[in-house]
């Protein structure tokens, strides 16, 4: 299987959409409704890292696409398209630098990415009480995005190295 | 994979602004609190707190109000003056807002608590 070929893709795609139903069917709650791992995110990041940028957008993009039309609604689908663009920027322009772990950029991803949901949300429900939710949003967005980062640094040194 | 200086700086910048953002909410929430007033003639009436849900009826010598708190917002819900204006005025939020009903000479405002309800102002002399 040719890396970055049709097939390639349609089986991290696969992964991805697995992964977001796996993690739709338990019920994990932290202390705020909407906090959970992303662990469909973990196809992004090994997407970025393996292959490319707009790879990994289009995985990204599917996946959302994808997932709003078999088990999530439209509006789960506005929230999540602005997590994810503004996540995917935001770590593609890291990683852009070179300067930093691909941990940190997971970790970094993970926080926009609820950024951006807040962004969608203020804009959608026009009330910008909602920014109440910013810190303990971006504090879960890190520890998510290292949790992200940590397992995909393994899986792309036990699955991908050479 | 190892963490080095830009990493350690870039997180711990997140998590700053997260605390930075935390304190500011808690301070600002915790601000003086919001509370309606109610005027007849100029004179107080009736004060609650903005923030808690209640339903008071109230009788002046004009006729009678019903003034509902909901949700941060105020009304008039009922009242038995000729023009209804004051019933028909939509739900007060803000600082400052009122809904007046002249037949009645009643006046239903939200204050800032930041002034002293006890101290006498320019209209209650």
């Amino acid at each position: 299987m040719k890396r970055g070929g049709v097939a390639s893709m349609g089986v991290l795609l696969a992964l991805a959409m697995v992964l977001s139903y796996a993690e739709s069917l338990v019920p994990v709650q932290f202390f705020l409704p909407g906090i959970k791992l992303g662990l469909a995110n973990l196809v992004i990041f090994i997407a970025l890292y393996e292959l490319d940028a707009p790879r990994a957008l289009l995985i990204s993009l599917m996946r959302l696409l994808l997932v709003a039309f078999t088990f999530g609604s439209l509006f789960s689908m506005l929230y999540g398209l602005a997590g994810a663009l503004l996540s995917f920027a935001v770590m593609v322009l890291l990683k852009k630098t070179d300067k930093f772990a691909p941990v940190t950029v997971s970790a970094v991803g993970g926080a926009s990415h609820n950024v951006g949901q807040i962004i969608a949300a203020v804009l959608i429900t026009k009330s910008g009480g909602l920014a109440v939710y910013l810190p303990v949003l971006l504090v879960g967005g890190v520890v998510s995005g290292i949790c992200i980062g940590l397992l995909g640094e393994v899986l792309r040194k036990r699955v991908f190295a050479k | 994979m190892k963490l080095r200086r830009p990493d350690i700086l870039l997180l711990s910048a997140i998590l700053l602004a997260a605390v930075l953002l935390w304190a500011f909410f808690a301070l600002r929430s915790s601000g003086p609190q919001r509370t309606v007033r109610v005027l007849c003639d100029g004179k107080e009436i009736a004060a609650y707190p903005l923030s808690e849900d209640r339903e008071e009826l109230l009788t002046t010598p004009y006729g009678i109000n019903r003034v509902k708190i909901e949700g941060g917002k105020v009304r008039v819900t009922e009242a038995d003056c000729p023009d209804k204006l004051c019933v028909y005025h939509p739900a007060a939020t803000r600082s400052g807002e009122m809904i007046v009903c002249l037949p009645h000479k009643l006046v239903v405002q939200i204050e800032d608590g930041k002034t002293d309800p006890a101290l006498p102002d320019g209209v209650a002399r």
